[in-house]
Protein backbone atom coordinates (compact mmCIF):
# COMPACT_ATOMS: atom_id res chain seq x y z
CA UNK A 1 0.00 0.00 0.00
CA UNK A 2 1.43 3.40 -0.88
CA UNK A 3 0.37 6.96 -1.42
CA UNK A 4 1.26 9.38 -4.23
CA UNK A 5 4.26 11.54 -3.38
CA UNK A 6 2.63 14.87 -4.16
CA UNK A 7 -1.07 14.34 -3.60
CA UNK A 8 -3.49 13.45 -0.85
CA UNK A 9 -7.25 13.12 -0.69
CA UNK A 10 -8.84 14.68 2.36
CA UNK A 11 -12.21 13.57 3.65
CA UNK A 12 -14.27 15.81 5.88
CA UNK A 13 -16.08 14.54 8.94
CA UNK A 14 -17.97 16.01 11.81
CA UNK A 15 -16.72 14.87 15.21
CA UNK A 16 -19.40 14.80 17.90
CA UNK A 17 -18.67 14.41 21.60
CA UNK A 18 -21.41 12.88 23.72
CA UNK A 19 -21.55 12.38 27.43
CA UNK A 20 -23.22 9.44 29.14
CA UNK A 21 -23.71 8.66 32.79
CA UNK A 22 -24.96 5.86 35.00
CA UNK A 23 -26.66 8.42 37.26
CA UNK A 24 -30.32 9.14 36.75
CA UNK A 25 -29.70 12.14 34.52
CA UNK A 26 -31.41 12.17 31.13
CA UNK A 27 -29.19 14.74 29.46
CA UNK A 28 -25.78 14.75 31.16
CA UNK A 29 -23.53 17.75 30.85
CA UNK A 30 -20.61 17.63 28.48
CA UNK A 31 -17.33 19.49 28.84
CA UNK A 32 -16.40 21.70 25.88
CA UNK A 33 -14.58 19.73 23.21
CA UNK A 34 -11.69 22.20 23.30
CA UNK A 35 -11.11 21.46 26.99
CA UNK A 36 -11.23 17.72 26.33
CA UNK A 37 -8.76 17.95 23.48
CA UNK A 38 -6.39 20.10 25.56
CA UNK A 39 -6.60 17.48 28.28
CA UNK A 40 -5.87 14.71 25.79
CA UNK A 41 -2.93 16.66 24.42
CA UNK A 42 -1.33 16.51 27.87
CA UNK A 43 -1.67 12.72 27.80
CA UNK A 44 -0.17 12.51 24.32
CA UNK A 45 3.02 14.42 25.03
CA UNK A 46 6.15 13.67 23.04
CA UNK A 47 7.57 11.48 25.77
CA UNK A 48 4.54 9.20 25.66
CA UNK A 49 4.43 8.69 21.90
CA UNK A 50 3.91 6.51 19.95
CA UNK A 51 0.74 5.33 21.70
CA UNK A 52 -1.02 2.22 20.52
CA UNK A 53 -4.57 2.80 19.36
CA UNK A 54 -5.30 -0.71 18.26
CA UNK A 55 -3.29 -3.88 17.97
CA UNK A 56 -4.39 -6.94 16.03
CA UNK A 57 -2.30 -9.92 14.90
CA UNK A 58 -1.59 -8.27 11.54
CA UNK A 59 -2.33 -4.62 12.24
CA UNK A 60 -0.86 -2.07 14.57
CA UNK A 61 -2.26 1.44 14.67
CA UNK A 62 -0.43 4.09 16.68
CA UNK A 63 -0.73 7.75 17.47
CA UNK A 64 2.67 9.00 16.41
CA UNK A 65 2.42 12.74 16.88
CA UNK A 66 0.08 15.44 18.20
CA UNK A 67 0.26 19.22 18.05
CA UNK A 68 -1.95 22.24 18.52
CA UNK A 69 -2.01 25.26 16.22
CA UNK A 70 -3.39 28.28 18.04
CA UNK A 71 -3.70 30.34 14.84
CA UNK A 72 -6.25 28.03 13.25
CA UNK A 73 -7.45 26.63 16.63
CA UNK A 74 -6.85 23.14 15.31
CA UNK A 75 -5.28 19.99 16.65
CA UNK A 76 -3.11 17.97 14.30
CA UNK A 77 -2.72 14.23 14.81
CA UNK A 78 -0.50 11.75 13.02
CA UNK A 79 -1.82 8.22 13.04
CA UNK A 80 0.22 5.44 11.48
CA UNK A 81 -1.05 2.02 10.58
CA UNK A 82 1.32 -0.88 10.01
CA UNK A 83 -0.08 -3.85 8.11
CA UNK A 84 1.82 -7.14 8.25
CA UNK A 85 -0.62 -8.83 5.86
CA UNK A 86 0.98 -7.05 2.91
CA UNK A 87 3.65 -8.71 0.83
CA UNK A 88 7.29 -7.67 0.80
CA UNK A 89 8.13 -4.66 -1.36
CA UNK A 90 10.51 -4.94 -4.30
CA UNK A 91 12.62 -2.04 -5.59
CA UNK A 92 14.03 -2.02 -9.10
CA UNK A 93 16.65 0.50 -10.08
CA UNK A 94 15.15 2.11 -13.15
CA UNK A 95 18.61 2.81 -14.66
CA UNK A 96 20.38 -0.46 -13.96
CA UNK A 97 17.34 -2.77 -13.67
CA UNK A 98 18.84 -4.09 -10.43
CA UNK A 99 16.26 -5.55 -8.08
CA UNK A 100 16.34 -5.19 -4.31
CA UNK A 101 13.84 -6.61 -1.82
CA UNK A 102 12.90 -4.74 1.33
CA UNK A 103 13.12 -8.06 3.19
CA UNK A 104 10.04 -7.48 5.31
CA UNK A 105 9.69 -10.15 7.96
CA UNK A 106 6.43 -11.77 8.89
CA UNK A 107 6.12 -9.73 12.08
CA UNK A 108 6.80 -6.41 10.39
CA UNK A 109 4.03 -4.36 8.84
CA UNK A 110 4.25 -1.85 6.05
CA UNK A 111 3.37 1.45 7.68
CA UNK A 112 1.50 4.32 6.09
CA UNK A 113 0.55 7.56 7.84
CA UNK A 114 -2.60 9.62 7.95
CA UNK A 115 -2.79 13.23 9.00
CA UNK A 116 -5.82 14.42 10.92
CA UNK A 117 -6.89 17.97 11.69
CA UNK A 118 -9.54 18.61 14.32
CA UNK A 119 -11.03 22.08 14.66
CA UNK A 120 -13.62 22.52 17.45
CA UNK A 121 -16.77 24.34 16.40
CA UNK A 122 -18.31 27.21 18.32
CA UNK A 123 -21.08 25.03 19.77
CA UNK A 124 -18.50 23.28 21.96
CA UNK A 125 -19.67 19.74 21.23
CA UNK A 126 -18.71 19.22 17.62
CA UNK A 127 -15.61 19.70 15.56
CA UNK A 128 -14.63 19.58 11.94
CA UNK A 129 -12.33 16.62 11.32
CA UNK A 130 -10.17 16.34 8.22
CA UNK A 131 -8.49 13.04 7.45
CA UNK A 132 -6.08 12.13 4.68
CA UNK A 133 -7.18 8.86 3.18
CA UNK A 134 -5.31 5.98 1.64
CA UNK A 135 -3.43 4.85 4.74
CA UNK A 136 -6.13 2.52 5.96
CA UNK A 137 -6.74 4.88 8.86
CA UNK A 138 -10.39 5.67 9.24
CA UNK A 139 -12.44 7.99 11.38
CA UNK A 140 -13.23 4.98 13.57
CA UNK A 141 -9.55 4.89 14.60
CA UNK A 142 -9.84 8.52 15.68
CA UNK A 143 -12.98 7.70 17.69
CA UNK A 144 -11.17 4.80 19.33
CA UNK A 145 -8.18 6.97 20.19
CA UNK A 146 -10.25 9.74 21.72
CA UNK A 147 -12.30 7.25 23.76
CA UNK A 148 -9.15 5.67 25.12
CA UNK A 149 -7.68 9.04 26.01
CA UNK A 150 -10.94 10.02 27.68
CA UNK A 151 -10.90 6.86 29.79
CA UNK A 152 -7.31 7.54 30.79
CA UNK A 153 -8.02 11.20 31.58
CA UNK A 154 -11.01 10.28 33.75
CA UNK A 155 -8.77 8.46 36.23
CA UNK A 156 -6.78 11.61 37.03
CA UNK A 157 -7.92 13.92 39.81
CA UNK A 158 -6.74 17.05 37.99
CA UNK A 159 -9.29 16.38 35.22
CA UNK A 160 -12.25 15.99 37.57
CA UNK A 161 -13.87 19.21 36.33
CA UNK A 162 -14.28 17.54 32.92
CA UNK A 163 -15.85 14.36 34.26
CA UNK A 164 -17.83 15.38 37.34
CA UNK A 165 -20.79 17.76 37.20
CA UNK A 166 -23.18 19.06 39.84
CA UNK A 167 -26.29 16.92 40.12
CA UNK A 168 -29.36 18.72 38.76
CA UNK A 169 -31.27 18.27 42.02
CA UNK A 170 -28.86 20.70 43.68
CA UNK A 171 -28.53 18.54 46.79
CA UNK A 172 -25.49 18.80 49.07
CA UNK A 173 -23.91 16.14 51.22
CA UNK A 174 -23.23 16.34 54.97
CA UNK A 175 -20.00 18.20 54.33
CA UNK A 176 -21.89 20.87 52.39
CA UNK A 177 -20.44 19.85 49.04
CA UNK A 178 -22.74 19.67 46.06
CA UNK A 179 -23.45 16.12 44.98
CA UNK A 180 -21.98 15.32 41.62
CA UNK A 181 -22.44 12.73 38.93
CA UNK A 182 -19.76 11.26 36.73
CA UNK A 183 -19.86 11.22 32.95
CA UNK A 184 -17.95 9.23 30.41
CA UNK A 185 -17.41 10.38 26.86
CA UNK A 186 -18.04 8.79 23.52
CA UNK A 187 -17.10 10.22 20.16
CA UNK A 188 -18.84 9.78 16.85
CA UNK A 189 -17.69 10.83 13.42
CA UNK A 190 -20.14 11.47 10.64
CA UNK A 191 -19.21 12.14 7.04
CA UNK A 192 -19.56 15.88 6.74
CA UNK A 193 -22.61 16.39 4.61
CA UNK A 194 -22.29 20.11 4.85
CA UNK A 195 -22.06 20.92 1.22
CA UNK A 196 -24.91 21.50 -1.18
CA UNK A 197 -24.66 22.24 -4.86
CA UNK A 198 -25.66 25.84 -4.21
CA UNK A 199 -22.96 26.48 -1.60
CA UNK A 200 -20.34 24.56 -3.59
CA UNK A 201 -20.87 26.70 -6.68
CA UNK A 202 -21.35 29.95 -4.79
CA UNK A 203 -17.97 29.61 -3.12
CA UNK A 204 -16.32 27.71 -5.95
CA UNK A 205 -16.42 27.58 -9.75
CA UNK A 206 -18.30 25.26 -12.06
CA UNK A 207 -16.09 23.20 -14.37
CA UNK A 208 -18.47 20.74 -15.98
CA UNK A 209 -21.04 18.09 -15.32
CA UNK A 210 -22.19 14.70 -16.51
CA UNK A 211 -25.66 13.25 -16.55
CA UNK A 212 -25.46 9.53 -15.98
CA UNK A 213 -28.04 6.93 -16.87
CA UNK A 214 -27.88 3.38 -15.55
CA UNK A 215 -29.86 1.30 -17.95
CA UNK A 216 -28.99 -1.94 -19.58
CA UNK A 217 -29.25 -2.22 -23.30
CA UNK A 218 -27.80 -4.52 -25.90
CA UNK A 219 -24.40 -3.59 -27.21
CA UNK A 220 -23.66 -6.36 -29.66
CA UNK A 221 -25.89 -8.36 -31.99
CA UNK A 222 -25.36 -11.53 -29.99
CA UNK A 223 -26.65 -9.97 -26.82
CA UNK A 224 -23.67 -10.99 -24.76
CA UNK A 225 -22.33 -7.48 -24.31
CA UNK A 226 -24.55 -5.02 -22.54
CA UNK A 227 -24.43 -1.27 -22.07
CA UNK A 228 -24.76 -0.63 -18.32
CA UNK A 229 -24.18 3.11 -18.14
CA UNK A 230 -24.27 6.04 -20.46
CA UNK A 231 -23.34 9.59 -19.71
CA UNK A 232 -23.80 13.01 -21.22
CA UNK A 233 -21.02 15.55 -20.60
CA UNK A 234 -21.89 19.21 -20.31
CA UNK A 235 -19.63 22.21 -19.98
CA UNK A 236 -20.23 25.96 -19.75
CA UNK A 237 -19.01 28.73 -22.04
CA UNK A 238 -18.95 31.08 -19.04
CA UNK A 239 -18.38 28.83 -16.04
CA UNK A 240 -18.13 31.71 -13.57
CA UNK A 241 -21.81 32.59 -13.89
CA UNK A 242 -23.06 29.05 -13.33
CA UNK A 243 -24.80 28.71 -9.99
CA UNK A 244 -26.48 25.82 -8.22
CA UNK A 245 -29.87 27.10 -9.31
CA UNK A 246 -28.69 27.36 -12.93
CA UNK A 247 -27.61 23.73 -12.90
CA UNK A 248 -30.78 22.48 -11.21
CA UNK A 249 -33.10 24.41 -13.53
CA UNK A 250 -31.17 23.42 -16.64
CA UNK A 251 -31.13 19.74 -15.73
CA UNK A 252 -34.84 19.68 -14.87
CA UNK A 253 -35.70 21.49 -18.07
CA UNK A 254 -33.58 19.12 -20.15
CA UNK A 255 -35.06 16.01 -18.55
CA UNK A 256 -38.63 17.18 -19.17
CA UNK A 257 -38.19 16.40 -22.81
CA UNK A 258 -39.33 12.81 -23.42
CA UNK A 259 -36.29 11.80 -25.46
CA UNK A 260 -33.95 12.91 -22.64
CA UNK A 261 -35.29 10.85 -19.77
CA UNK A 262 -33.53 7.93 -18.11
CA UNK A 263 -30.75 9.84 -16.37
CA UNK A 264 -30.60 9.18 -12.65
CA UNK A 265 -27.31 10.70 -11.47
CA UNK A 266 -25.56 14.01 -11.92
CA UNK A 267 -21.83 14.38 -11.38
CA UNK A 268 -20.73 17.99 -11.05
CA UNK A 269 -17.07 18.94 -11.38
CA UNK A 270 -16.13 22.18 -9.68
CA UNK A 271 -13.24 24.08 -8.21
CA UNK A 272 -13.49 24.75 -4.49
CA UNK A 273 -12.86 28.04 -2.72
CA UNK A 274 -9.35 26.76 -2.02
CA UNK A 275 -8.79 26.32 -5.75
CA UNK A 276 -8.84 22.52 -5.78
CA UNK A 277 -10.79 20.55 -8.37
CA UNK A 278 -13.26 18.08 -7.01
CA UNK A 279 -16.56 16.52 -7.93
CA UNK A 280 -19.81 15.50 -6.36
CA UNK A 281 -22.39 12.98 -7.47
CA UNK A 282 -26.03 13.68 -6.76
CA UNK A 283 -29.30 11.91 -7.32
CA UNK A 284 -31.18 13.59 -10.18
CA UNK A 285 -34.37 13.53 -8.09
CA UNK A 286 -32.69 15.28 -5.19
CA UNK A 287 -30.33 17.89 -6.51
CA UNK A 288 -30.76 20.01 -3.40
CA UNK A 289 -29.35 17.31 -1.12
CA UNK A 290 -26.13 17.80 0.77
CA UNK A 291 -23.18 15.67 -0.23
CA UNK A 292 -20.10 14.43 1.50
CA UNK A 293 -17.26 16.88 1.40
CA UNK A 294 -13.86 15.79 0.12
CA UNK A 295 -10.93 17.62 -1.41
CA UNK A 296 -7.66 16.84 -3.11
CA UNK A 297 -4.48 18.60 -2.07
CA UNK A 298 -1.22 18.72 -3.98
CA UNK A 299 2.29 19.55 -2.87
CA UNK A 300 5.30 21.11 -4.48
CA UNK A 301 7.67 18.66 -2.83
CA UNK A 302 7.62 14.89 -2.35
CA UNK A 303 6.03 13.67 0.86
CA UNK A 304 6.55 10.07 1.89
CA UNK A 305 3.59 7.87 2.70
CA UNK A 306 5.06 7.15 6.13
CA UNK A 307 5.89 9.94 8.53
CA UNK A 308 7.30 9.79 12.05
CA UNK A 309 6.24 13.32 12.91
CA UNK A 310 3.58 15.60 11.52
CA UNK A 311 4.49 16.79 8.05
CA UNK A 312 4.36 20.58 7.79
CA UNK A 313 3.83 20.23 4.03
CA UNK A 314 0.69 18.14 4.43
CA UNK A 315 -0.64 20.30 7.25
CA UNK A 316 -0.05 23.44 5.19
CA UNK A 317 -2.18 21.87 2.47
CA UNK A 318 -4.91 20.80 4.88
CA UNK A 319 -5.32 23.94 7.02
CA UNK A 320 -6.87 26.13 4.27
CA UNK A 321 -9.53 23.43 3.79
CA UNK A 322 -10.92 24.26 7.23
CA UNK A 323 -12.41 27.38 5.68
CA UNK A 324 -14.79 25.15 3.70
CA UNK A 325 -16.45 24.11 6.92
CA UNK A 326 -18.28 26.77 8.90
CA UNK A 327 -17.30 26.81 12.58
CA UNK B 1 -37.31 30.80 25.10
CA UNK B 2 -41.05 30.60 25.70
CA UNK B 3 -40.75 27.43 27.72
CA UNK B 4 -38.42 29.28 30.10
CA UNK B 5 -41.25 31.74 30.77
CA UNK B 6 -43.62 29.03 31.96
CA UNK B 7 -41.05 27.32 34.17
CA UNK B 8 -42.49 29.03 37.34
CA UNK B 9 -45.42 26.65 36.87
CA UNK B 10 -43.14 23.63 37.36
CA UNK B 11 -44.34 23.41 40.98
CA UNK B 12 -47.44 21.73 39.62
CA UNK B 13 -45.27 18.84 38.36
CA UNK B 14 -44.42 17.79 41.92
CA UNK B 15 -45.39 14.19 42.53
CA UNK B 16 -45.29 12.18 45.75
CA UNK B 17 -46.40 8.73 46.70
CA UNK B 18 -48.81 10.14 49.27
CA UNK B 19 -50.55 12.22 46.55
CA UNK B 20 -50.39 15.21 48.92
CA UNK B 21 -49.37 17.64 46.13
CA UNK B 22 -52.33 16.46 44.09
CA UNK B 23 -54.66 17.03 47.04
CA UNK B 24 -53.33 20.45 48.03
CA UNK B 25 -52.90 21.77 44.48
CA UNK B 26 -56.05 20.44 42.88
CA UNK B 27 -58.44 18.41 44.98
CA UNK B 28 -58.95 20.67 47.98
CA UNK B 29 -59.23 23.87 45.92
CA UNK B 30 -61.72 22.12 43.63
CA UNK B 31 -63.89 21.01 46.55
CA UNK B 32 -63.87 24.46 48.14
CA UNK B 33 -64.64 26.04 44.78
CA UNK B 34 -67.61 23.76 44.25
CA UNK B 35 -68.95 24.57 47.70
CA UNK B 36 -68.53 28.29 47.08
CA UNK B 37 -70.18 28.05 43.69
CA UNK B 38 -73.12 26.21 45.21
CA UNK B 39 -73.51 28.93 47.82
CA UNK B 40 -73.31 31.68 45.23
CA UNK B 41 -75.82 29.91 43.02
CA UNK B 42 -78.26 29.84 45.92
CA UNK B 43 -77.73 33.57 46.53
CA UNK B 44 -78.35 34.27 42.82
CA UNK B 45 -78.04 37.83 41.46
CA UNK B 46 -77.68 39.35 44.91
CA UNK B 47 -73.94 38.82 44.79
CA UNK B 48 -71.96 41.44 42.91
CA UNK B 49 -69.10 39.69 41.13
CA UNK B 50 -67.78 41.84 38.29
CA UNK B 51 -68.93 45.33 39.11
CA UNK B 52 -67.23 47.95 41.27
CA UNK B 53 -66.69 46.82 44.86
CA UNK B 54 -67.75 43.34 43.77
CA UNK B 55 -66.08 40.04 44.54
CA UNK B 56 -63.44 40.36 41.82
CA UNK B 57 -62.65 43.96 42.71
CA UNK B 58 -62.10 43.06 46.37
CA UNK B 59 -60.05 39.99 45.50
CA UNK B 60 -57.91 42.11 43.20
CA UNK B 61 -57.14 44.57 45.97
CA UNK B 62 -55.99 41.64 48.09
CA UNK B 63 -53.92 39.74 45.51
CA UNK B 64 -52.16 42.89 44.32
CA UNK B 65 -50.26 43.00 47.59
CA UNK B 66 -49.43 39.31 47.64
CA UNK B 67 -46.98 39.27 44.74
CA UNK B 68 -44.42 41.35 46.61
CA UNK B 69 -44.64 39.17 49.71
CA UNK B 70 -44.22 35.99 47.70
CA UNK B 71 -41.14 37.38 45.96
CA UNK B 72 -39.69 38.33 49.34
CA UNK B 73 -40.33 34.81 50.64
CA UNK B 74 -38.78 33.36 47.49
CA UNK B 75 -35.67 35.49 47.92
CA UNK B 76 -35.43 34.51 51.58
CA UNK B 77 -35.74 30.78 50.97
CA UNK B 78 -33.28 30.77 48.09
CA UNK B 79 -30.67 32.52 50.23
CA UNK B 80 -31.21 30.81 53.61
CA UNK B 81 -27.90 29.51 54.86
CA UNK B 82 -29.14 26.23 56.22
CA UNK B 83 -27.57 22.88 55.35
CA UNK B 84 -30.91 21.11 55.91
CA UNK B 85 -32.45 22.90 52.97
CA UNK B 86 -29.99 21.40 50.53
CA UNK B 87 -30.54 17.80 51.41
CA UNK B 88 -32.89 15.62 49.44
CA UNK B 89 -36.18 15.35 51.33
CA UNK B 90 -36.68 12.12 53.28
CA UNK B 91 -37.55 9.07 51.26
CA UNK B 92 -39.74 8.80 49.40
CA UNK B 93 -38.77 12.27 48.27
CA UNK B 94 -41.14 14.21 46.05
CA UNK B 95 -40.10 14.30 42.41
CA UNK B 96 -40.46 17.29 40.16
CA UNK B 97 -39.54 18.10 36.59
CA UNK B 98 -36.85 20.69 35.98
CA UNK B 99 -35.20 21.89 32.82
CA UNK B 100 -31.66 20.54 32.59
CA UNK B 101 -29.50 20.69 29.49
CA UNK B 102 -32.50 21.33 27.31
CA UNK B 103 -34.60 18.38 28.48
CA UNK B 104 -37.10 17.89 31.29
CA UNK B 105 -35.30 16.02 34.05
CA UNK B 106 -37.15 14.43 36.97
CA UNK B 107 -35.24 15.16 40.19
CA UNK B 108 -35.79 14.35 43.81
CA UNK B 109 -36.55 17.65 45.43
CA UNK B 110 -34.49 19.24 48.17
CA UNK B 111 -36.38 21.43 50.64
CA UNK B 112 -34.87 24.53 49.06
CA UNK B 113 -35.96 23.50 45.57
CA UNK B 114 -39.45 22.58 46.79
CA UNK B 115 -39.98 25.86 48.63
CA UNK B 116 -38.50 28.09 45.93
CA UNK B 117 -40.64 26.33 43.31
CA UNK B 118 -43.70 26.81 45.55
CA UNK B 119 -43.15 30.52 46.07
CA UNK B 120 -42.23 31.06 42.43
CA UNK B 121 -45.54 29.49 41.48
CA UNK B 122 -47.44 31.57 44.03
CA UNK B 123 -45.78 34.72 42.72
CA UNK B 124 -46.64 33.84 39.12
CA UNK B 125 -50.21 32.87 40.05
CA UNK B 126 -50.95 36.05 42.00
CA UNK B 127 -49.34 38.14 39.25
CA UNK B 128 -51.39 36.50 36.51
CA UNK B 129 -54.57 36.65 38.60
CA UNK B 130 -54.05 40.39 39.08
CA UNK B 131 -53.65 40.98 35.36
CA UNK B 132 -56.59 38.79 34.37
CA UNK B 133 -58.79 40.36 37.04
CA UNK B 134 -58.00 43.85 35.78
CA UNK B 135 -58.84 42.77 32.25
CA UNK B 136 -62.08 41.12 33.38
CA UNK B 137 -63.21 44.18 35.31
CA UNK B 138 -62.51 46.43 32.35
CA UNK B 139 -64.09 44.16 29.76
CA UNK B 140 -67.12 42.92 31.70
CA UNK B 141 -69.41 45.93 30.99
CA UNK B 142 -68.41 45.91 27.32
CA UNK B 143 -69.05 42.18 26.95
CA UNK B 144 -72.43 42.54 28.62
CA UNK B 145 -73.44 45.01 25.96
CA UNK B 146 -71.76 43.40 22.98
CA UNK B 147 -72.54 39.74 23.56
CA UNK B 148 -75.58 39.32 25.85
CA UNK B 149 -76.25 35.60 25.09
CA UNK B 150 -72.79 34.66 26.30
CA UNK B 151 -73.02 36.56 29.58
CA UNK B 152 -74.39 33.72 31.79
CA UNK B 153 -71.75 31.26 30.53
CA UNK B 154 -68.93 33.75 30.87
CA UNK B 155 -70.21 34.73 34.31
CA UNK B 156 -70.05 31.22 35.74
CA UNK B 157 -66.86 30.27 33.88
CA UNK B 158 -65.15 33.38 35.16
CA UNK B 159 -66.51 32.91 38.68
CA UNK B 160 -65.30 29.30 38.75
CA UNK B 161 -61.84 30.35 37.59
CA UNK B 162 -61.63 33.19 40.14
CA UNK B 163 -62.72 31.00 43.03
CA UNK B 164 -60.45 28.12 42.05
CA UNK B 165 -57.45 30.41 41.72
CA UNK B 166 -58.11 32.03 45.09
CA UNK B 167 -58.62 28.66 46.75
CA UNK B 168 -55.48 27.21 45.22
CA UNK B 169 -53.53 30.31 46.22
CA UNK B 170 -54.79 29.93 49.77
CA UNK B 171 -54.11 26.20 50.06
CA UNK B 172 -50.58 26.41 48.69
CA UNK B 173 -49.81 29.50 50.80
CA UNK B 174 -50.84 27.67 53.97
CA UNK B 175 -48.77 24.69 52.93
CA UNK B 176 -45.80 27.01 52.46
CA UNK B 177 -46.44 28.63 55.83
CA UNK B 178 -46.42 25.18 57.44
CA UNK B 179 -43.04 24.47 55.87
CA UNK B 180 -41.50 27.82 56.78
CA UNK B 181 -43.02 28.04 60.21
CA UNK B 182 -42.60 24.47 61.41
CA UNK B 183 -41.34 21.74 59.12
CA UNK B 184 -38.11 23.47 58.19
CA UNK B 185 -37.14 23.71 61.84
CA UNK B 186 -38.08 20.14 62.72
CA UNK B 187 -35.32 17.55 62.24
CA UNK B 188 -36.05 14.66 59.91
Amino acid sequence: MSLPLRKRTVHFYELIARASTRADVKSPSCAPLTDLLNCFAALAGRAKLPQTIRRLPHLHTVLADWSHDAASNSYALLICKANAALSDVAFRDLATSRLRMANKTKIEGIEVSAHILIRPNVDGRTAALLLTTGAGVSSVDVERLLRRLAREASTMARNSALFYFDHPNGAKDDAGKTKKYRVSYGFDTLAHRGQTLTTALSSGEFQGMELIAHDRSQFDSGGNLLVTERSLSVEAKLPKIVTGATVVNAVRSYLKQPQHDGYDKLRVHYKTAAGKSTSATLDIQDLGAAFTLKEHIEFDTDVDAQQSTLSPVILAGMRPLLQSVPP
Amino acid sequence: MLDDLIRPLCFLTVRHESRLPLSVNWLLPALVTLAALAALALLGDAVNVYAKDGLLDRALAFTQTLTGFYIAALAAVSSFNSPHLDKVMPAPAPVMLIKYNGTLQPVQATRRRFLTAMFAYLTALSFLFTLVAIAALVLAPALRLAWPPAVPYLHWLGLCSILFTLCQLTCITFWGLFYLGERMLTPD
